[in-house]
C-alpha cells in the first residue's frame, strides 16, 4: 500500500511537470466556461423546460471528448514508446498497482476539472445575485447528482483511455483511438432512440433497453436524483473491464 | 546455456547483434519468461519468486531509459522508496548513491533532461546501485559515450568492484577486457566461450603474434622462413621505393618459443629491423575466432 502510494504521488509530480495537464485545465475552463455563458445567455433569454444545471451537465460530453483522449493518451504508450514503463516493471510492484496508479491519478485529475468547472454558477450567483433571484439556479440536488454521474462516468471514460494507451505506442493514435470509443458511447444510445423514432422499430427487450446505455438520459435521471443499479453495474463493470484489457495488452507487451 | 555468477564478480556479456544478449539478462532480471530453463538468485527460481529478482537485482536497461521531466534527486528517492528502503534512510541513503556516481554535487537538483549523455548513464547506474543489490545489470552501459566519459564510466565500475557482482553487456571489447574479470560470449542463444581472458586466449588463440617492419629483400625473409619451419608467417605489407616489409610472425605462447623467436630475428643479419611489436590476441580477436568457429561447426551440421 505504501509503495502504491508512492508510485500514484510519483504520477501526480509527473503530471505537475507536464505543460499538457495546464493546457488540458485551461482549455477545459474555457470550454465549459464558454457552455455556461451560452446556455445561461439563453436561460434569461426565454423560458426552458429544463432547469440550468441539468442542461450545463448534459454538455458534459464535449469538454469529456476532448479531455480525456488528453489526459489518458500519453500515460502508457509514451512510456512504452521510450521505454521508462520496462524500467518501472523492474521495481518490485505488479502491473496492476501500476495500472491503479495510473487509473486513480488521470481519474483525480478529471474530477479536479470538473469541481472546478462549478465554481462557474457559483461565481455567477455570487457576482450577479439578481440572475439567480430570477430563476432557481443550481440547486444543490441537482449539481450532486450531475456531478455523480460525471464521477461514475468518468471512471470507465478513463479505463477506455488507460486501455487504448496501452495498446499503442503512439499517444497520437491512442488519443484518436479514446475519442472514437468516447463518441461511439456517446452516441450509440442517442442514435439508437432516435432510429426506434424514425423506423418505428423497437430494440432491446424487457430486460434491455438502449435508453439505458443513452448517457443524456443517464445524466438526466442522476440529476434528478434517480440513480438505476442497471447503469452503476455497467460503469463500474466497464471501468473493471477496460482495467483489465490494459493489463492484459500491458502484459503482452515486450519490454 | 548454464553458468553461475559469484559475489563480487565483473563479468561481461559479448555477442553479435541478434545473440541473445538482451533478451537474457531481461530474463534473468524478471522482466521477460523464459520459454524453458531456470534463472536462480541465491538458489531461488526468478520465475517462481519475482521479487528475489527485483530485491536483489538492480538493472540499467539497454538506452537507459529515464523520465526526462524529474529531476536527479527526485527520481532517486521515489526509486529508493519503490525499492522499499526505509524511509528514515531514503536520503543519506540516495545522497550516498550520488556521492559516490559524482552526482551529487553536479546533477542532483537537475532535470534529467538537461543532462549529457555521460551522467545519464550515470544516473542509471546509481539507480540499479540504490538498495545495494546484489547483483547489478548493466546493459549496452558505454553505448553512445565518447572516450572521456568510457573512463570515467570505467572509474565508476572501478569504485564499485568488490562490493557489487556486475554483469555488463557491451558491443565495445576493450571495455569488456579491462572492466570484466570474466568473460562470456554468446551466440544465437547459446554460450559458445566462459572463462576470464587469459583462459579465452589460450582456448581460441593460443600463439602471440610479433610484428616486424623489415628492410630487406623478399628472398630473405622467404629463406628465414624455410630455416624456421615451425612458425606461421605473414606479410602483411611491402614497400617496394624503401625495400621495406611487414612481416607477421605468429609462434605459440610459451616463454621458450618467445625467446627462440626474439633470438632467431636478431641473429637473422640478412635484414635490417626498423620496428617490433609483440601482440596477444585482443578480447575482439577471440570473439572473431569464436564465433566463427561456432559458425563453422554449425555448417557442419548442416
Amino acid at each position: 500500500m505504501k509503495k502504491f502510494y508512492f508510485l500514484c504521488a510519483n504520477e501526480l509530480r509527473m503530471m505537475g511537470y507536464s505543460s499538457v495537464a495546464y493546457v488540458v485545465a485551461v482549455a477545459f475552463l474555457l470550454t465549459m466556461g464558454f457552455l455556461f455563458l451560452f446556455l445561461l445567455e439563453e436561460y434569461t433569454r426565454f423560458a426552458q423546460s429544463e432547469l440550468l444545471a441539468v442542461a450545463f451537465f448534459k454538455t458534459f460530453w464535449i469538454p469529456t471528448l476532448l479531455v480525456v483522449p488528453a489526459i489518458t493518451s500519453s500515460i502508457f504508450a509514451n512510456r512504452l514508446e521510450d521505454g521508462t514503463f520496462a524500467s518501472l516493471r523492474v521495481l518490485p510492484i505488479r502491473l496492476s498497482s501500476i495500472i491503479m496508479g495510473d487509473w486513480l491519478v488521470a481519474y483525480s485529475y478529471y474530477m479536479i476539472l470538473w469541481t472546478m468547472a462549478l465554481f462557474f454558477p457559483w461565481i455567477t450567483q455570487k457576482m450577479f445575485p439578481e440572475v439567480a433571484q430570477q430563476m432557481p439556479f443550481f440547486p444543490m440536488s441537482f449539481t450532486l447528482g450531475g456531478w455523480s454521474f460525471i464521477a461514475l462516468s468518468g471512471s470507465f471514460f478513463i479505463a477506455i483511455g488507460l486501455f487504448t494507451s496501452s495498446w499503442v505506442k503512439s499517444s497520437l493514435v491512442s488519443g484518436v483511438l479514446t475519442f472514437v470509443l468516447l463518441l461511439a458511447h456517446f452516441l450509440s444510445g442517442e442514435g439508437l432512440r432516435r432510429w426506434e423514432a424514425l423506423t418505428g422499430k423497437t430494440f432491446g427487450s424487457h430486460l434491455w433497453s438502449p435508453d439505458y446505455y443513452n448517457v443524456f438520459l443517464q445524466m438526466e435521471d442522476f440529476c434528478r436524483g434517480i440513480v438505476d443499479t442497471r447503469v452503476l453495474v455497467f460503469y463500474l463493470a466497464g471501468t473493471i473491464f477496460f482495467l483489465f484489457l490494459a493489463h492484459l495488452m500491458l502484459s503482452r507487451h515486450a519490454v | 546455456m548454464s553458468f553461475s555468477v559469484h559475489p563480487g564478480e565483473v563479468i561481461g556479456f559479448l555477442g553479435p547483434n541478434g545473440a541473445g544478449k538482451s533478451t537474457l539478462l531481461k530474463i534473468m532480471a524478471g522482466l521477460l519468461e523464459a520459454n524453458a530453463g531456470r534463472v536462480a538468485v541465491f538458489g531461488k527460481s526468478v520465475a517462481e519468486n519475482p521479487r528475489i529478482a527485483s530485491m536483489n537485482i538492480g538493472l540499467m536497461l539497454e538506452n537507459n531509459p529515464l523520465p526526462q521531466k524529474l529531476r536527479v534527486g527526485e527520481y532517486l528517492r521515489f526509486r529508493a522508496r519503490m525499492k522499499g528502503i526505509a524511509s528514515a534512510e531514503i536520503h543519506r541513503h540516495v545522497e550516498k548513491i550520488m556521492r559516490y556516481c559524482d552526482l551529487y554535487y553536479k546533477a542532483r537538483h537537475r532535470p534529467i533532461a538537461s543532462l549529457s549523455k555521460g551522467f545519464r548513464q550515470r544516473v542509471g547506474v546509481a539507480e540499479a546501485l540504490l538498495g545495494t543489490p546484489s547483483v547489478v545489470i548493466l546493459d549496452e552501459p558505454t553505448i553512445g559515450l565518447d572516450p572521456h566519459q568510457i573512463l570515467l564510466f570505467r572509474q565508476l565500475i572501478e569504485t564499485f568492484r568488490g562490493r557489487y557482482t556486475f554483469i555488463i553487456s557491451s558491443h565495445i571489447l576493450s571495455e569488456i577486457e579491462v572492466l570484466c574479470d570474466r568473460v562470456l560470449i554468446l551466440h544465437q542463444g547459446r554460450l559458445i566461450a566462459d572463462g576470464d581472458v587469459t583462459h579465452l586466449r589460450k582456448e581460441f588463440i593460443s600463439h602471440i603474434t610479433l610484428t616486424l617492419k623489415l628492410q630487406c629483400d623478399a628472398s630473405q625473409i622467404t629463406a628465414f622462413e624455410k630455416k624456421y619451419p615451425q612458425w606461421k608467417y605473414r606479410l602483411l605489407r611491402t614497400d617496394v621505393s624503401r625495400h621495406s616489409h611487414t612481416l607477421a610472425i605468429d609462434f605459440p605462447d610459451q616463454v621458450e618459443e618467445k625467446r627462440a623467436v626474439w633470438e632467431a630475428v636478431f641473429a637473422y643479419d640478412a635484414w635490417k629491423i626498423l620496428e617490433t611489436e609483440e601482440k596477444k590476441p585482443t578480447l575482439e580477436d577471440i570473439f572473431l575466432v569464436a564465433t566463427r568457429r561456432y559458425w563453422d561447426s554449425e555448417s557442419l551440421k548442416l
